[in-house]
């Protein structure tokens, strides 16, 4: 779904991002842990084909900057900004005629809404939103294209208990829809439940790829992110 | 492309739907659209008390109006190009740049969005030259509005392509400010020669802007040429200048439509910074006007008692910040007063108050943008339990000692200038006071029964409209007692007594501004 090769960015002469290659598999819940710092959001803004690097990204064999490959991934970006003069209805109905969405986007985006408990709220601009709120549409606008992959970067920040777990649902159900998801976070003990791959980036590299199957039963996946990048102190 | 068509529908009709969403707001709104239009279509026309006429004896004052108000554009454009301020918000880096939507199309959406700022930035200085050259018909009105208009999206498309240019050649903000300075100098230089033979620092600066000289630097110069050709009447000039700007856009257009320059990663990082100094301005570490970081010293002091208290840590917080006084709005004082001391927009007898009225009106603009007016979104003033009008009054207090002191150094410079006789320039420096204190309070009437909407410009806008409300009174009363050319003593009186009434009426409406707070932020 998600091939990364040799992906290195740079900022100046700082190596955020060294030399990385990882692939997401299809029907997956991916996750992609690390400190602050470790080169998290850059990977998923490089790969959502916000910045430019070095190396080589394709999404379902598009080049990643591609028109193919944007009809194809959602993304649900770490700070939600939206238009402060558009309501959520708005936002809906730009994305679908953005995407050139039949009836269905729509739809799909009024169902999402309603999960995630902001139908009462369609018709409210976006500066009227909170962040959680904003959050929300943002997840909503990135799965209402029906995409084959959806990178997220820090989902959960900003969201309310009740707004996790309908989330977590969403993931669960997206994966039996034979959807890939790449998920970038901080907050390990959520995706602890529901985890395929893992990726713990440390200091630009990919520190270690673990699948669910090699874990040890008894080892929670936030035991090997300690090991990972404190050395297991 | 519908979908960002649909996009720009969206976002314009809720902003005008917004505009009506507080009553008020809409009504003083309306008000002021129909004022403008009355002025555009009728008063311009019929000729009035203050005026630039048309006429070949008062053309020179035109040069240098409108040379001041290229230069303001062309300095605007070199903040643009210096501050790297970036073409893309973030909600357009997330939303649109993830879309399967072409690169081409989304520039052209770039293209015209900022074609309407230069479309409603045109429409306002034409209001203002309408204000002040009067008997002209509206087809001069027409090409002046076209000619600013083209100017004003030259130097907006000049800057998209340097910033995309500026993606592949890092150092080219540097050239291009460069290009600036070296205008700069040729400037200089050519006024410089031009004193050398009149010997009169003022004279020279109207002989300059009328010279030919002035009207071969680039886009400033040659727009100015055209500006007072439409204004003359004088078509084929005109036509010139405005196809010479036409084809500047057009080939800035077709640069950015065809360039296949990767500009996200820039915007991405433009956006962000901008972000970042958005937050830091709402924490008062960053000072939007200077664009600079705010320096914190380290100082200690006592606060007094209740609402006292609020003054105290105003002085702290400018000990803090080594604040003296809004040094971008005093050098622009400074420099109105030596403009429009030399123009006699009102006549020989009355230039002392052709500068006041001047001085006022970049007041409107000003005030509406002063970091003092943030106290209005910190929700523990509403809660320290004192009286609301103690509050404004202690909250506006540094404000006023700041405007009495640069309003002495002001008027200090005009009496040195016109040397008018001591009793008037104290009653034009009272005058002035009162308008001072007439647009401070105004912004508190505005915050009571507005609140705070959460655009800038909106905001913004509105203090301003309600700023001319208020003294409307006065101006009508200063007016008539112009037209029956009444003396300066009594023209500063009745003005002052009226700004004072009003003063009153204004506190008493916004006597509960903090009691109820409408904080969502």
């Amino acid at each position: 779904m998600i091939e990364v090769e040799n992906l290195t960015k740079k900022f100046g002469k700082n190596i955020v991002v060294d030399n990385i290659t990882l692939n997401i598999e299809s029907n997956s819940i991916n996750v992609l842990l690390g400190p602050n710092g470790a080169g998290k959001s850059t990977t998923i803004k490089s790969i959502a084909g916000l910045l430019n690097f070095k190396g080589k990204i394709s999404i379902c064999g598009y080049s990643n900057k591609s028109l193919e490959a944007k009809k194809i991934f959602g993304y649900v970006p770490e700070t939600p900004f939206l238009y402060e003069i558009l309501t959520i209805r708005e936002h809906f109905k730009f994305i679908s005629k953005a995407y050139r969405l039949d009836d269905n986007g729509l739809k799909l985006a009024y169902k999402y809404a309603e999960k995630l408990e902001l139908t009462e709220y369609l018709d409210k601009l976006g500066r009227e939103l909170s962040k959680g709120m904003q959050q929300k549409v943002s997840i909503c606008m990135a799965l209402m294209i029906s995409p084959k992959v959806i990178l997220f970067d820090e989902p959960m920040v900003g969201l309310d208990p009740k707004a996790i777990k309908n989330l977590n649902n969403i993931f669960i159900d997206l994966k039996k829809n034979g959807v890939s998801l790449f998920i970038s976070t901080h907050i390990i003990d959520i995706v602890e439940e529901f985890w395929d791959n893992a990726y713990i980036m440390n200091k630009g590299k990919i520190a270690l790829y673990l699948k669910r199957d090699q874990q040890e039963s008894t080892k929670k996946l936030k035991d090997t992110f300690f090991d990972i990048t404190e050395g297991g102190n | 492309m519908t979908s960002m068509i649909y996009l720009s529908l969206c976002k314009y009709k809720n902003l005008f739907k917004g505009l009506f969403k507080k009553p008020l707001f809409g009504i003083i709104f309306l008000i002021f659209l129909g004022f403008m239009i009355f002025k555009i279509t009728t008063i311009s026309r019929m000729g009035n008390i203050n005026i630039i006429t048309t006429e070949s004896d008062k053309i020179k004052s035109m040069d240098v109006i409108i040379s001041s108000i290229m230069i303001f554009i062309a300095f605007m454009f070199s903040m643009m190009v210096s501050r790297n301020v970036g073409m893309f918000i973030s909600p357009e880096i997330n939303i649109i740049f993830t879309a399967p939507i072409k690169k081409v199309k989304i520039l052209i959406y770039s293209i015209y969005e900022n074609g309407i700022f230069s479309l409603i930035g045109s429409f306002v200085i034409v209001i203002y030259l309408s204000m002040i050259i009067t008997k002209i018909s509206i087809i001069n009105d027409f090409m002046v509005f076209l000619l600013i208009l083209s100017t004003m999206y030259c130097a907006i498309l000049i800057y998209l392509v340097i910033y995309l240019l500026s993606v592949k050649f890092k150092n080219i903000n540097k050239y291009v400010s460069y290009f600036i300075y070296s205008i700069i100098f040729v400037i200089a230089i050519q006024y410089f020669f031009i004193f050398k033979e009149n010997g009169d620092i003022f004279d020279s600066v109207k002989v300059y802007f009328e010279s030919i000289y002035f009207n071969y630097i680039p886009m400033i110069g040659w727009s100015k040429f055209g500006i007072i050709s439409a204004y003359k009447g004088n078509f084929i000039e005109w036509s010139i200048i405005f196809l010479i700007n036409l084809a500047i856009i057009i080939s800035a257009i077709l640069f950015l439509i065809k360039s296949k320059i990767d500009f996200y990663e820039n915007a991405l990082s433009n956006a962000g910074e901008f972000q970042v100094l958005r937050e830091k301005a709402k924490s008062g570490k960053f000072d939007i006007n200077s664009y600079r970081s705010k320096k914190i010293e380290s100082v200690e002091s006592d606060f007094d008692d209740g609402a006292k208290a609020l003054l105290y840590k105003q002085k702290l917080e400018l000990k803090k910040t080594k604040y003296l006084f809004d040094k971008q709005s005093f050098i622009m004082g400074v420099v109105y007063i030596f403009l429009f001391s030399k123009l006699n927009i009102l006549g020989e007898n009355y230039s002392l108050y052709t500068v006041m009225i001047m001085l006022c009106i970049l007041q409107v603009s000003i005030s509406s943008r002063e970091s003092w007016i943030s106290e209005f979104k910190r929700p523990f003033i509403y809660l320290i339990p004192e009286s609301s009008v103690k509050k404004a009054i202690y909250i506006s207090s540094s404000k006023i000692k700041e405007y009495i002191i640069t309003g002495i150094i002001f008027f200090a410079i005009i009496y040195f200038l016109q040397k008018p006789e001591l009793i008037t320039i104290i009653g034009a420096f009272l005058l002035f006071m009162s308008y001072k204190m007439l647009f401070l309070y105004a912004i508190f009437l505005g915050q009571r029964f507005v609140g705070i909407i959460e655009s800038q410009v909106l905001t913004a806008l509105i203090r301003i409209l309600i700023s001319y409300l208020v003294a409307i009174p006065s101006a009508l009363g200063i007016s008539v007692l112009l037209i029956l050319k009444m003396n300066d003593i009594s023209i500063s009186l009745v003005g002052i007594i009226l700004n004072i009434i009003m003063v009153v009426v204004v506190m008493f409406l916004s006597r509960r501004v903090f009691e109820v707070a409408e904080i969502n932020d």
